[in-house]
């Protein structure tokens, strides 16, 4: 795969990982080092003893360490807000005078567009927070465990390198797991199409799921075809794709390996991070999958392995902005021949800027067509919000 | 590091000014720290953010501290100030984000660690078992695994936030003072003060070296408009200032399409959800425009 699609061409992609190595050596290292009291950090109960314990003072020393090194310290008193008759009281203002990071802040805010355009890149791509324990174990412990995240993409045909492919699911692999558990949480919506045994539109409903009848997937990275060989009738995608590498020896292509997915573990593979594969699944839908993280397991994360891999949708909704301004969300479905691209999605705004004449809106007819779209669901409120306010 | 940041625009100068001024101080006790902090007002790092970026704002702020601790070319001293920063940072931060070290940062993390206790600094060491014990540290196979997630954007320029500033370059560039309207009248001016000098009484033929140039005014002249064509290069190409292109790149016709778009509509960005037809979009404005002027 690195001859067709060659590693330079995605300059953020990571040198290659067998992750079990990997994480077995840093955990050895760690265990030698750092985690080498980790015998006696169980067994005391508070983070006060263990630091004492680490630093091999006793109580009252660590107290007056506490003291000299509290995070109070650095925490602005609330009388020094109000200095010369609340003139530095604001923060943003302070922050402005004192800090480069306001000043940049500030520059790209002036620009609203751009910080609107910012956040929203955010929303769409940030990695999600994926379910946390509840009441993670306060024992001290290095965990052997290490979780794999990985990002899958809608299915496309070709975007010519302009277009932003959407990512449809996020995934926290763990390690130890197979590629058949990853395959089996993957949802396309191209599995719901329903046929029959006819070709009778009435009796579609009375039809089965395409994915029923299509088993077959494969996973290809590296260049090794990892197929789904769990039901007999499944064929193998690899077989097809090499016969046809070796009947276009021009292409340079092969050669592969072949390598059953139920019996392959995420710590198997050898990964570059960043770097596009490919899952193909219903004879021709292909999505590309990255592997964006990969880090020891805490008590943080969910410790109930049979609740991996984890699966974070991405957010459909963010994705339906207005075809003219590209800043407010779209509230019209307008089908007009004047318009650049039939049918189009506009705001509200954008809609009577173009269409209002003498205050009135015309009504919609057969050649100018328009619709209100089905109000969205609000936004969920971010609990870091709630936080902000509370402060 | 600077070109990872997505969210932390100038923390990273922020964050060297601090510590610079820490390594500055008689000890390096955190009393010392603190008092810096406060006086740069650090605590408003966090200030004036939407809630989207606090977690990455805080992932890249201890990214920055960490890359302070790491670089042996610091002194001790400032090395020390990266890592009370550190500690500043995520436990003020209005986030859960943490700490990563990638296995070569760790072993480099480690000889930082026993160098501290060589210094016997209890404050530091205290400060970094504080860390260790809140479990502040994630041991991870990337440093920045952000950067991993804009694999579909090969062209930045618009989404870049460096950009804001070339427009303001772009503004002092093009104020009053600076335009070629002005630079003519001093260059006229500075060629009368030239054949005025040598009338007066007394006058030493040999100009100090604290003198201007007798052209100056051209070679403002010349400096501005590379500038100017500079910018403009960079707009029209969408590649960052300084930064090589990939050499691999492709070249497809989509790319074409979009440079050309870019190149029409400077002032403004644009969306990449639909793909734009300059043409038709235009055609369509115009018989629209007369249809109604009807």
């Amino acid at each position: 795969m690195d001859e067709t699609y060659p590693v330079e061409a995605y300059p953020n992609a990571s040198q290659e990982f067998n992750f079990q190595n990997y994480f077995r050596k840093y955990s050895r290292l760690l265990k030698e080092t750092w985690y080498i009291n980790q015998g006696v950090l169980e067994r005391l109960n508070s983070d006060e003893e263990k630091i004492a314990s680490q630093l091999g003072i006793e109580m009252r020393e660590y107290h007056r360490l506490e003291e000299r090194c509290s995070i109070a310290l650095l925490q602005c008193d609330p009388l020094e807000m109000e200095t010369k008759a609340g003139q530095l009281a604001d923060p943003e203002r302070r922050a402005t005078r004192k800090l480069a990071t306001a000043v940049e802040l500030k520059a790209l805010k002036a620009c609203n567009h751009k910080y609107e355009s910012k956040l929203r890149e955010l929303r769409r791509t940030a990695i999600p927070q994926f379910e946390q324990e509840m009441n993670p174990s306060p024992v001290f412990k290095l965990l052997d465990n290490h979780v794999v995240i990985a990002r899958v993409f809608r299915p496309f045909e070709s975007n010519l390198g302009s277009n932003i492919v959407p990512h449809m699911q996020d995934f926290m692999l763990l390690g130890s797991q197979n590629l058949v558990d990853f395959r089996d949480k993957i949802i396309c919506l191209n599995d719901e199409i329903m046929v029959t045994e006819d070709s009778n539109p009435r009796t579609l409903s009375t039809g089965r799921p395409i994915k029923d009848l299509l088993n077959a997937s494969m996973f290809f990275i590296g260049n090794t075809f990892y197929s789904d060989f769990r039901d007999y009738t499944n064929i193998d995608y690899g077989d097809l794709i090499e016969k046809w590498a070796k009947d276009n020896p021009e292409k340079n292509l092969g050669p592969f390996e072949k390598k059953k997915m139920e019996y392959t573990t995420i710590a198997d593979l050898k990964i570059r991070l960043g770097y596009p594969y490919v899952f193909v699944h219903l004879g021709s839908c292909e999505h590309l999958i990255t592997f964006v993280d990969a880090r020891l397991m805490v008590p943080d994360d969910l410790q109930n392995v049979d609740e991996y891999p984890l699966a974070v949708e991405a957010d459909t909704n963010l994705l339906m902005y207005c075809g003219v301004c590209d800043v407010h969300d779209t509230s019209y479905y307008v089908d007009d021949e004047q318009l650049p691209t039939k049918p189009m999605n506009l705001c509200e705004q954008c809609l009577k800027t173009f269409y209002k004449k003498n205050d009135l809106l015309p009504p919609s007819t057969d050649d100018v067509f328009y619709k209100r779209l089905p109000q969205k669901k609000p936004f969920e409120v971010n609990v870091l919000e709630d936080m902000e306010d509370e402060d | 590091m600077l070109d990872d940041a997505i969210v932390a625009i100038g923390s990273a100068n922020d964050c060297d000014i601090l510590v610079e001024k820490f390594s500055q101080s008689e000890s390096l006790s955190f009393a010392d720290f603190a008092r810096v902090w406060k006086a740069s007002h650090f605590e408003l790092i966090f200030c004036g953010r939407s809630s989207e970026e606090l977690p990455l704002l805080a992932s890249e702020l201890l990214a920055i501290a960490k890359a302070i601790i790491l670089n042996v070319n610091k002194e001790f001293a400032s090395r020390v100030g990266g890592l009370y920063l550190m500690y500043g940072l995520y436990f003020t931060q209005k986030a859960k984000s943490k700490i990563r070290l990638t296995l070569s940062e760790f072993k480099e993390f480690m000889k930082f660690t026993c160098e501290l206790k060589e210094q016997n600094n209890m404050d530091a060491e205290f400060i970094f078992q504080k860390l260790f014990i809140a479990k502040a540290f994630l041991f991870c196979a990337c440093s920045t695994p952000n950067k991993y997630i804009q694999m579909n954007k090969k062209c930045q320029s618009e989404e870049d936030v460096g950009n804001a500033m070339d427009e303001n370059e772009c503004r002092l560039i093009g104020c009053e003072g600076l335009s070629s309207n002005s630079l003519r009248n001093v260059d006229l001016l500075h060629s009368k003060y030239e054949e005025l000098k040598p009338q007066i009484a007394g006058f030493v033929t040999t100009s100090s070296s604290a003198a201007p140039s007798k052209n100056f005014p051209s070679e403002i002249q010349a400096i501005l408009d590379a500038f100017k064509s500079d910018i403009a290069k960079i707009k029209n190409n969408g590649t960052k200032q300084g930064k090589p292109t990939s050499v691999a790149e492709e070249v497809n016709q989509g790319v074409i399409r979009r440079r050309i778009v870019n190149s029409s509509f400077q002032s403004q960005s644009r969306s990449r959800r639909m793909p734009v037809d300059v043409t038709s979009m235009d055609s369509a404005r115009k018989s629209s425009k007369s249809k109604r002027d009807h």
